[in-house]
């Protein structure tokens, strides 16, 4: 008797339990997502941005599972994708078009602003229409002095750059990536915008774009403008990966044991002739102690804004060193996932150009995101299946490695325009 | 405290005594698992919470109708996550379309860069190996640039400019006029190409006014960058 009415009733108080605590508030929650984002929320993919690869973003992913949607700009461009040139799947017309750039469709303010390059900094300050908003120049301006004087004075106007294109695209005429999240009034919010903090010094193979103290400053003052809207009930923002095990890099070791020759190297150098082409031991160790710093800063303010926080640098960090499990429905496993690119028999998490994730990648991402949201939450958002997204992602299906194109005079500037887009 | 209120407890204590009693007298014997065989698994349902959270489980034996029942689940799912997914790789006839433009294109313009090397014939030992030379130069002075670029971006403006850098301090710190010309040489070639590329699309019928707007807009703005790279390798010593 006692089993029984224990039967009957556990499944119905476990099911009515978190519908009554927080079925409504997802719905709420998830009423408006906002994201303020770089190349990973934009879905930038070896080396460009398009519907598909937007499409696939993290953010979009998410958002679905959690039964709502977002706006944005759609891309065909700028610059190429390298997979679809390499397969012979684009050709001439398609590259020229590709490299030019444009917008597929737009929107009149989009809910979804993560554009590729960007960091907290640009968040603050580069519009679709200027580089940077807070820029001022002093500039002549002529007048009547009197009625037989003409003559000039200077003044301080705006000094509006053009931004790099993925911004013109991405943004148009909607400001600033902080402005448009303050026109929308996000209910939940897609806060990361770190990673280009540090993912320069991996692109650069050099420190000198750390800067600490303009990181702190630009994410307090993102933050404090976010809570300032009033509308927020929560978001989810994340660590920053290990940029110096990335599959971007890959170790190095002098031939004549000079320390500072030795260490990490870009994939793609068959040599090493400078201190400069490589990150030696000092140089990681120097990173690695940034990456701490501003990680913590990311868990505590993220705390205070009632996020949901996913360590992904440690979940990173275990795929680089146990890989990810790809499991079927039917029990078929194509094996484990790496943290580079994918290879025969070798699925991989990662595009072309060993920094962004490919399809397969940003499911992962994403389910980690959606884990930490229900686990802060209390949400039953539904997982994204990993195995789905890697028996239909392109370069998974069909890899390309691409160590055997290195002699492909196109490779250079591949790699200069990705290296250049991270500036 | 009223007498709704007074209900409310009344009610909430009752419920948890029922479960207390419910649950108190659940001997292990109920909840252990099977003895002698492995725990049945719950199968795991694609998109459904939780399936990729856990370890790997052995998937039990699934009927017909539950094996298609999966794929359907499956197949809606990439439906709505990843709709150009629906849309397939390109057909024989796409490709072949992208072959003979391939085709065409190198015919007009044998030393582009864009040129995939299924195109172009065989590159001997020597030539691959200036080709990685040139990667070498080309990326590392797009990385110098870069990290350059990223140091000036959020400066404050200095009086009269950066620091003036003289040619023995270029030397000093590892400028080789060999690196500088390669780097040069690569960049004229690739925006030469770039231009060869837009130039051939805008004698094609595929694009529309505002693209051929661009097109032409972005000519203008290369080729100005053309003359100044060509100018500035012509400045490059001998050694």
């Amino acid at each position: 008797m006692k089993n029984l009415l224990l039967k009957l009733l556990l499944p119905l108080l476990a099911a009515a339990a978190p519908v009554a605590a927080t079925a409504a508030t997802q719905t709420d929650m998830f009423a408006k997502p906002g994201v303020i984002g770089d190349s990973l929320s934009h879905g930038f993919y070896g080396a460009t941005v398009e519907k598909k690869t937007q499409d696939w973003a993290y953010p979009v992913l998410v958002t679905k599972q959690a039964g709502s949607s977002l706006s944005y700009n759609v891309l065909e461009g700028p610059y190429l994708n390298f997979e679809d040139v390499l397969k012979l799947n684009c050709g001439p017309i398609c590259i020229a078009s590709s490299v030019l750039g444009g917008n597929a469709s737009t929107v009149a303010l989009p809910t979804h602003a993560g554009i590729t390059g960007a960091e907290y900094s640009t968040v603050l300050r580069t519009s679709g229409q200027c580089e940077d908003i807070t820029a001022r120049k002093q500039e002549r301006q002529w007048y009547w002095k009197t009625w037989y004087w003409y003559t000039y004075r200077w003044v301080e106007v705006a000094d509006c750059q053009t931004p790099d294109k993925f911004h013109q695209f991405g943004l148009r005429g909607s400001g600033t990536q902080m402005q448009i999240m303050e026109k929308v009034k996000p209910s939940f919010l897609f806060g990361s915008v770190g990673a280009n903090h540090v993912l320069c010094t991996a692109l650069h193979t050099s420190l000198d774009c750390l800067d600490a103290d303009r990181f702190k400053r630009d994410f307090s003052e993102t933050m404090r403008r976010l809570a300032a809207m009033g509308s927020l009930q929560g978001g989810v923002i994340f660590t920053v990966p290990n940029v110096t095990s990335i599959a971007y890099l890959e170790k190095y070791t002098d031939p004549q044991n000079r320390p500072e020759y030795s260490g990490l190297k870009p994939f793609y150098r068959s040599s090493v002739s400078s201190p400069d082409q490589v990150l030696d031991a000092n140089e990681v160790a120097t990173i690695g102690n940034f990456l701490e710093t501003m990680n913590n800063d990311i868990k505590s303010q993220g705390a205070a804004m009632g996020f949901a926080v996913a360590d992904l640098k440690v979940v990173f960090d275990d795929i680089r060193e146990n890989g990810r499990p790809i499991t079927g429905p039917n029990g078929t496993a194509p094996g484990l996932a790496r943290a580079n690119w994918p290879l025969p028999n070798q699925p991989g998490l990662f595009g072309l150009d060993g920094v962004h994730p490919n399809m397969l990648g940003h499911a992962v991402f994403s389910n980690e995101l959606i884990k930490s949201i229900n686990a802060k939450y209390g949400y039953t958002i539904p997982a994204i299946s990993e195995y789905s997204a890697w028996a239909n992602d392109s370069l998974n299906r069909n890899p390309v490695d691409l160590k055997n194109f290195l002699d492909n005079n196109l490779f250079g500037q591949f790699m200069s325009w990705v290296i250049g887009v991270f500036a | 405290m009223n007498k709704q209120r007074v209900l409310a407890v009344g009610a909430a204590v009752a419920l948890v005594a029922v479960l207390v009693w419910l649950l108190w007298d659940t001997t292990p014997a109920h909840t252990a698992p099977n003895q002698g065989g492995p725990t049945p698994a719950a199968a795991p349902l694609v998109g459904s919470p939780g399936t990729f959270f856990g370890a790997t489980v052995e998937q039990p034996q699934r009927s017909k109708a539950e094996v298609a029942k999966i794929e359907a689940d499956a197949q809606s799912e990439v439906d709505r996550l990843w709709p150009h997914v629906r849309k397939g790789e390109p057909t024989e006839a796409e490709r072949a379309k992208v072959r003979v433009e391939w085709v065409n294109f190198s015919v007009q313009h044998p030393g582009n860069v864009y040129i995939p090397n299924e195109f172009k014939p065989p590159i001997s030992a020597a030539e691959e190996k200036a080709v990685r030379q040139q990667l070498d130069d080309t990326t590392a002075l797009a990385a110098k640039q870069a990290a350059q670029k990223h140091l000036d971006r959020f400066a404050q403006p200095a009086a009269g400019g950066p620091a003036e850098l003289t040619e023995q301090q270029a030397r000093d710190s590892g400028t080789t006029p060999e690196q500088q010309r390669n780097f040069f040489n690569y960049k004229i070639k690739e925006l030469e190409s770039r231009i060869q590329l837009v130039e051939f699309y805008l004698n094609s019928d595929d694009l529309g006014a505002s693209k051929k707007t661009a097109a032409k807009k972005e000519l203008i703005v290369w080729k100005k960058e053309l003359e100044e790279l060509m100018r500035t390798r012509a400045q490059v010593p001998n050694s």
